[in-house]
């Protein structure tokens, strides 16, 4: 049997072949994503909704140990931070691009700054033995120790999407200064934009759950 | 015999060797990649599982100890379900079909679609690392059930991440498909002018993207607790075991949708070709799988019947599981409908859908006899379940995968596969599986206990019966892969359209070229299914 | 590949790409800010019912959220298809939650 292949000429446009660019497209896939981000915070909400309503009077005990004020700025820093990337996506499309490459620095600058007091609290908590398998920490009654552990879990997975969130936006800033983010063609830009704006979200339901219990 | 064809060239026969296989962002690349790495993990599940009813032909310790034997069921239990059952049908048939039964020439994040598979295949060897490194295999069943995971020496761990990074690709793929669905359809095919199984995978692809996550941090939970020991879910520490079970099936129930929905989907496509008439009720079907979907995702419970939830849980995920069956029964009196008054064409493809329908049922049911409180207090843990979920998953979604292959085979490499070998593998699998399974369910009604190596003597004849079906199913499918294998050189060249569909992949040249389409595709008015006469 | 780099539109797209202004945002923002020493300070000054609490500490966390997410994340100027999709998602998340509190509450 011999088979002899031939390249066709195609004898159409396809409008709606997956090669084109489509930004509606990304979008979409963007905020999919950040429905999968919510879904999987979710789940540990949910254990802390259960193990709070289990353990309210030890939830409340432990939260004292936690620094109100830190986490207040903390939430101020996180609130501008998404000020200025959302300003960012302003910029670019009034074509001021040196303004948005500003205030892309800016929000990574305040992503450093969270990352910063953050690391100033949890070695408060070690200093104070406060860590699982450290000695206070074994000494606790159970209830406590589940705050303590969703409380790292939580804070530290929420970290590690601010370091994630903050490299995109560099990678944000490499684009920018390429040109392959510029007035026409933008989504880029505000996929990262929208992804901090996750990150800012998360930390809003985090702070008062962890920090304002009484 | 030699014959001259000339036809467009393939997608096989653009660029050639190992690296633009695995580097291709061609969606129908891909799902081959998917086809060839899934089968092979596949195939040592299905020799995990003739291990096991080995080990069970009689009472005792027959090939292995008891720890052995839970590691073996653990990781048959984790290849089958992680490895096989939820991606086969949208990562093989989803990713080469999809774009084209919409009329598109590729997936909406093609490069996204590569990196599902490299996952798939990272995951698959954390996966298989488990059997040679450490203690062994996790022994503590695919659910990984706390406190025993948290405590044992086994790879838990190792195992639970190869899950963790499965979910990944299982979510890149749901993501892509909803994408693709929502922006990639051809103009003039509006959402109800789509086949039935896109639908089917758009409704799959929400599952994928929504339950996933929850898993994923689960696992991530378990790892944290044997790391740092402290107390989520084990009660000697302040922890609640069943904590576990909730998240754990919060995801693990819809995954069971994911499994099935798309081998449904199938059936929809199979059926109406050949029985020769427009499928019934079309737009049942694709709101059934919504349904499905929607109503799946709130019915865990039903596993957690036993482990000490609240009486009035109990009734409310009791009376949910119920409400869930009904989209699926509406799916089945629309496939039989479709069949009434057609002139059916007897092939093997049709067989399977058949044997699906069959065996769904038989599953279907039986699900909804576990799903009823007070029977499951008899039968949770038993092989009653054993029975249940392998005639929906293997009889349901393993079976109309099989026959798929054989649907398109034609269309995928361009050879039609031998029919009468493949009716000859067909009738060993049938026979086979039914002989395997269907004393399972006796088995359980009369008290047998699930994940046991030994078991008392009066439940000998029906085990080694269930063994001996072990063996004919294994050479059907001994049988149908050589089959498959040797059509590939020596099979009849394999016509654009063999069996006289109507969808737009019957429109491309077998196999399709690298953009699908070489002519614009042809939307019907009249619906995806009609046939002339 | 398509000749022009205009992106793809289908019906139901927005038509333009609305354009929120430097002013709006920072008003957004300064919401933002009194809406969270709002909630510290009805935590700190102690009001003792602790459902009471709970349940303002969530309203507030939530309006926050909604603000950032149809303004900052321009959710209300976009295809109502992302709104319905984001809708059902957070509807789902709710059930989860629910049908598991609910075995815990009725023990």
């Amino acid at each position: 049997m011999v088979i002899t292949y031939y390249k066709t000429m195609a004898n159409f446009v396809m409008v709606n072949s997956g090669h084109n660019r489509d930004d509606e497209a990304s979008k979409l896939g963007m905020w999919l994503f950040l429905f999968t981000e919510l879904l999987l915070f979710g789940g540990l909400f949910l254990v802390y909704s259960v193990y709070r309503y289990l353990n309210a009077e030890a939830f409340l005990e432990a939260s004292y140990e936690l620094n109100v004020m830190m986490g207040t700025i903390n939430t101020i820093v996180l609130l501008t931070s998404s000020l200025t990337v959302a300003m960012s996506v302003t910029a670019v499309q009034k074509g001021n691009t040196r303004l948005a490459l500003r205030l892309i620095w800016a929000t990574i600058a305040f992503a450093g700054v969270f990352l910063v007091i953050k690391y100033f609290e949890w070695t408060a908590k070690f200093e104070h033995g406060l860590f699982p398998g450290m000695d206070h920490y074994n000494h606790l009654e159970s209830g406590e120790k589940l705050f303590f552990f969703l409380y790292y879990f939580m804070t530290g997975l929420h970290g590690l999407h601010v370091i994630i969130g903050a490299i995109l936006l560099g990678f944000v800033i490499r684009a920018i200064n390429k040109k392959e983010i510029n007035q026409g063609s933008f989504i880029f830009l505000e996929n990262g934009a929208l992804y901090w704006h996750l990150v800012d979200v998360i930390w809003i339901f985090l702070f008062p759950l962890f920090y304002l219990i009484h | 015999m030699s014959t001259v064809a000339i036809q467009p060239k393939s997608f096989f026969e653009e660029k050639k060797g190992l690296f633009s296989w695995i580097f291709s962002t061609d969606h129908k690349r891909i799902g081959l990649l998917y086809f060839y790495s899934l089968s092979s993990f596949f195939l040592v599940g299905v020799l995990l599982g003739l291990l096991m009813r080995l080990e069970l032909i009689s009472p005792g310790e027959t090939i292995m100890a008891a720890k052995t034997y839970n590691q073996v069921f653990t990781l048959h239990g984790v290849i089958m379900i992680f490895l096989f059952l939820i991606p086969s049908v949208p990562a093989v048939f989803g990713n080469i079909f999809l774009p084209i039964l919409i009329g598109t020439d590729d997936v909406a994040f093609p490069k996204i679609n590569l990196l599902s598979w490299w996952l798939y295949v990272l995951g698959g060897i954390f996966a298989l690392s488990t059997l040679v490194v450490g203690d062994g295999p996790a022994d503590t069943g695919w659910t990984f059930y706390a406190p025993y995971s948290v405590r044992t020496g086994t790879n838990v761990s190792l195992a639970v991440l190869a899950a963790f990074i499965l979910g990944f690709s299982s979510i890149l793929t749901g993501l892509n498909f909803i994408v693709t669905i929502h922006r990639l359809r051809s103009p003039k095919m509006g959402w109800f002018q789509m086949p039935l199984f896109p639908w089917a995978l758009y409704a799959t692809a929400w599952i994928q993207v929504l339950a996933t996550p929850i898993i994923g941090i689960t696992l991530l939970m378990i790892i944290a607790e044997r790391a740092f020991g402290i107390g989520l879910f084990d009660p000697a520490l302040g922890g609640d075991p069943i904590l576990y079970q909730h998240l754990f099936w919060i995801y693990s129930h819809p995954a069971v949708y994911i499994m099935v929905l798309p081998a449904m989907g199938l059936i929809s496509e199979i059926i109406p070709t050949f029985a020769r008439r427009t499928i019934f009720g079309y737009k049942a079907i694709a709101y059934s799988s919504m349904a499905i979907a929607f109503i799946g995702y709130f019915v865990w419970g039903h596993h957690m019947f036993t482990s000490g939830m609240s009486g009035p849980a109990r009734v409310i995920f009791s009376i949910l599981t119920f409400l869930v069956a009904v989209p699926s029964a509406i799916k089945v009196f629309n496939w039989v409908a479709t069949m009434y008054k057609g002139s059916i064409l007897v092939k093997t493809p049709f067989l399977f859908a058949m044997a699906f329908i069959f065996q769904f049922l038989i599953g279907g049911l039986t699900g909804l006899v576990i799903g009823a409180l007070a029977a499951d207090i008899h039968l949770h843990d038993t092989y009653f379940v054993v029975g249940h979920f392998h005639y929906v998953m293997f009889g349901g979604t393993g079976f109309a995968f099989f026959g798929a292959l054989h649907y398109w085979y034609g269309k995928i490499w361009g050879k039609m596969y031998n029919e009468k070998v493949a009716q000859v593998a067909f009738t060993l699998l049938f026979i086979g599986f039914n002989i395997l399974y269907f004393p399972m369910l006796i088995l359980g009604i009369m008290g047998m206990p699930r994940r046991y190596y030994d078991y008392l003597p009066e439940f000998t004849t029906l085990n080694a019966t269930s063994t001996v079906g072990s063996w004919i199913l294994v050479l059907g499918l001994i049988i149908m892969i050589v089959n498959l294998i040797r059509s590939k050189k020596r099979g009849d060249i394999a016509p654009k359209d063999p069996w006289g569909g109507t969808t737009l992949e019957w429109q491309t040249s077998s196999p399709p070229s690298l953009h699908n389409f070489d002519t614009e595709p042809i939307i019907p008015e009249e619906g995806p299914y009609y046939h002339k006469d | 590949m398509s000749e022009n780099n205009k992106s793809r539109y289908l019906p139901g797209d927005p038509k333009e790409h609305h354009v929120v202004s430097y002013k709006f945002s920072i008003g957004i923002w300064f919401g933002l800010i009194i809406l969270t020493i709002m909630t510290v300070l009805v935590s700190v000054m102690g009001i003792n019912l602790v459902a009471f609490s709970v349940a303002t500490a969530l309203i507030i966390a939530s309006t926050k959220a909604i603000v950032v997410v149809n303004y900052f994340m321009h959710l209300k100027y976009d295809n109502v298809v992302l709104k319905i999709l984001l809708g059902v998602t957070m509807l789902l998340f709710v059930v989860f939650i629910f049908l598991t509190v609910i075995d815990y509450i009725t023990r």
